[in-house]
């Protein structure tokens, strides 16, 4: 990281005008609401930020804020990759000044901002424009927010803010860079420039609106984890690779103190999804929920959109990191977070992460939701036993239902008795039919021929070697019976005396009687007796939900 | 209009269940019929479960476990007497050895365990799966049965009764 961001900020001025332009244009394109905020962000702002970054020419290197800047971070060693990277950059912008403009601007995400000034890198070129400018911005998106619908941003003003604010998995998750609730904070405050990697910018940018949602929680952990015990974070950070950034952080927490309120309920509300009792509101928390939801899914989505291969490993860390907290969240957090509502503090946000890192590991797909209730047990194997004991309830329902008596029964035991009996019962039952039918059977040629003849004189269709037939049968299945009544009277009666050992003497019209029969008979046999307890739509509707 | 649907298809492909059944265990009774002697009731009742089994297909666990017993057992029928003894042998000694060892365990629920280790018993290939698993087999298993004699009983009386 460090590497890059020295090398980029040597080179960057040439590539500047170029993605400023770009980046104007897509700026003007987006929908926002706020006008205003394009034109803040516009050149001057710019001015701004390239005032700011020649102090810290390694921040520069931090990515989106200065195009230049992510450009040559990105190329740094190929010259020759530059171009390319700028188009995608450009693209990157103009959707970050979308998500920007949907969400950035809160007014607890600006105290944050200025606390931390050091953590967004491509958003100190947006930004950059000096404090006073931010608050008039604040304001005015504090109107346009409600009205405006990205995906990401479900939530109210505040909580939105919130949640970009605080990011705590973003710089760790990115594994190196940081995401675009840091990006939007730094822009806010955007006094001193942090390199974030070039790759982390260009993901995020190219990640949809979608994203921004998610990524405004991440970035809701950090600032919680900051404000609780900045250095530590700090020094997380430095791992990753931005020395300067860990720096100026530190700098920064004297002011800590001033916005400590905005950024403690920030946090709070955005560790806990599921515990409402923060600023938000049930409303809010419950939006995060699904919004966390939407996260997993859009994730991988932006995945495949990725062009480098940088860009999408860190992309796949951020997903599972994503998807793990959403996880967490939805567990633990939901569980503690009345309790802990209130009382969060940074101490809690760090627990929380130090989970987050642990769990990295991707959640099963076929994930019940599970809720635990006051009280019960929130860890992963409770959780566990209580879905499976869900399960196990909902079949032994299924099995009452099928078992004539169960219903009345109540307990397990009785229950299994029950069962057991009427499997047996069931089991000795076709002992016994299968007994009487190998009686049957030495005398089934004539007994079929004599109620074939029988049945064929009333229902015009008999073969007498209908069973023998069988297999045959299925072909001519479908033959009507009344199209070839007539005719299997006239050829049933020459059968009846003729045939005697049907098996050998099978012809067509014996099938297609075959069939006809298996209608007819079988169908009153089958069905006629059956139909109260299960008609033939019956059974695989039975199966149905049986398989399910 | 189902018929029509079915044209065309051969007697192992359609319809539901049942008919699968029907088709399967009338066919098999004709086969049984092929040769002249009195039929034992066993036969019967193993071209009963066969078809049964067949007609639910591979999908579940029970039918799948209970086809696979078929099978080996004719193959063992077709080997040698010898060879069928000194399996029985072996069975037996491996079930006193099992129910030995059950018989040791104590559990908190002796009734349920009781209950449930005889369902696995009853339901074909219970006695690997686990629990939840095990009721849903059952349950398909049930509905099978149930069908399976209700189709037989007709079967019977359409035959007893002429």
């Amino acid at each position: 990281m460090d590497r890059e961001n020295m090398f980029i900020n040597e080179d960057n001025i040439t590539i500047m005008p170029s993605f400023r332009m770009g980046r104007h244009n897509e700026l003007h394109g987006t929908n926002n609401a706020s006008h205003q905020m394009q034109n803040f962000l516009s050149t001057p702002l710019w001015n701004n930020s390239v005032d700011q970054n020649d102090p810290f020419k390694s921040a520069l290197s931090s990515m989106a804020s200065s195009p230049a800047n992510s450009n040559a971070a990105a190329a740094p060693p190929p010259p020759g990759g530059c171009t390319n990277d700028n188009i995608v950059v450009r693209e990157l912008i103009g959707r970050l000044g979308s998500i920007y403009n949907s969400g950035e601007v809160s007014p607890q995400s600006y105290m944050n901002g200025n606390n931390r000034t050091n953590n967004s890198c491509y958003n100190t070129p947006l930004n950059s424009p000096p404090k006073l400018n931010l608050s008039m911005i604040d304001h005015q998106i504090r109107e346009n927010l409600p009205n405006l619908q990205f995906p990401g941003n479900h939530f109210p003003a505040q909580s939105s803010l919130t949640q970009l604010t605080t990011d705590p998995g973003f710089a760790e998750r990115a594994a190196r860079y940081s995401c675009f609730a840091e990006t939007n904070l730094g822009g806010l405050s955007g006094h001193q420039i942090h390199g974030l990697n070039e790759s982390e910018l260009q993901q995020r940018m190219e990640n949809k609106m979608d994203y921004s949602g998610k990524l405004s929680r991440v970035s809701s952990n950090q600032s919680l984890v900051k404000i609780s015990g900045s250095q530590a974070i700090n020094a997380q950070e430095n791992t990753d690779g931005d020395q300067k950034f860990s720096r100026l952080s530190r700098s920064s927490t004297p002011k800590k103190p001033e916005f400590g309120d905005s950024c403690e309920n920030s946090s709070v509300s955005e560790q806990n999804p599921g515990g409402e009792t923060g600023l938000n509101g049930h409303l809010n928390s419950k939006k995060r929920k699904s919004s966390s939801k939407g996260k997993g899914k859009d994730v991988p989505s932006s995945n495949s959109t990725q062009e480098t291969n940088a860009a999408t490993e860190i992309n796949e860390l951020s997903a599972k990191r994503s998807k793990s907290d959403g996880n967490e969240n939805e567990k633990d957090g939901k569980p503690k977070g009345d309790e802990n509502a209130t009382n969060n503090s940074a101490g809690s946000g760090n627990k929380k992460e130090g989970k987050d890192n642990q769990k990295s590991t991707e959640p099963p797909k076929d994930y019940i939701h599970v809720r635990a209730r006051r009280g019960q047990a929130t860890d992963a194997h409770s959780l566990a036993e209580r879905v499976r004991r869900e399960k196990i309830s909902q079949r032994m329902k299924f099995l009452q239902d099928l078992v004539p008596g169960c219903n009345k029964v109540t307990g397990k035991t009785v229950m299994l008795d029950e069962i057991i009996n009427y499997v047996q019962s069931l089991q000795r039952q076709v002992e016994f039919l299968s007994m009487k039918l190998a009686t049957i059977d030495p005398r089934m040629d004539v007994n079929l021929e004599g109620l074939l003849s029988k049945e064929m004189f009333q229902s015009c269709e008999s073969a007498p070697s209908s069973t023998y037939a069988l297999n045959n049968s299925a072909a001519t299945y479908p033959f009507l019976f009344q199209s070839q009544q007539v005719q299997n009277l006239s050829i049933n009666g020459a059968l009846c005396h003729n045939i005697q050992h049907p098996p050998v003497e099978i012809n067509k019209e014996n099938t297609s009687q075959a069939a006809t029969f298996f209608e007819d008979d079988l169908q009153s046999m089958i069905f006629g007796k059956s139909q109260a307890h299960d008609s033939q739509g019956e059974m695989p509707t039975g199966q149905m939900k049986v398989e399910q | 209009m189902k018929m029509d649907h079915h044209i065309g298809l051969t007697s192992t492909h359609h319809g539901s269940i049942k008919t699968r059944f029907t088709h399967r265990f009338l066919y098999a009774l004709k086969n049984l019929n092929k040769n002249k002697k009195p039929i034992s009731y066993h036969k019967v009742k193993i071209a009963a479960y066969s078809s049964m089994a067949s007609a639910v297909g591979s999908t579940r666990t029970w039918s799948r476990v209970m086809l696979r017993r078929i099978r080996r057992r004719q193959l063992r029928r077709a080997s040698s007497v010898i060879f069928r003894r000194t399996i029985r042998r072996a069975k037996c000694i491996k079930n006193n050895g099992a129910k030995h060892q059950k018989n040791k365990v104590v559990s908190r629920n002796d009734e349920e365990d009781e209950g449930i280790s005889k369902l696995r018993e009853l339901v074909p290939g219970g006695e690997i799966m686990e629990f939840s698993s095990l009721l849903d087999e059952s349950a398909h298993y049930i509905k099978c049965l149930n069908m399976q004699v209700q189709i037989m009983r007709n079967i019977a009386d359409l035959l007893s009764s002429v």
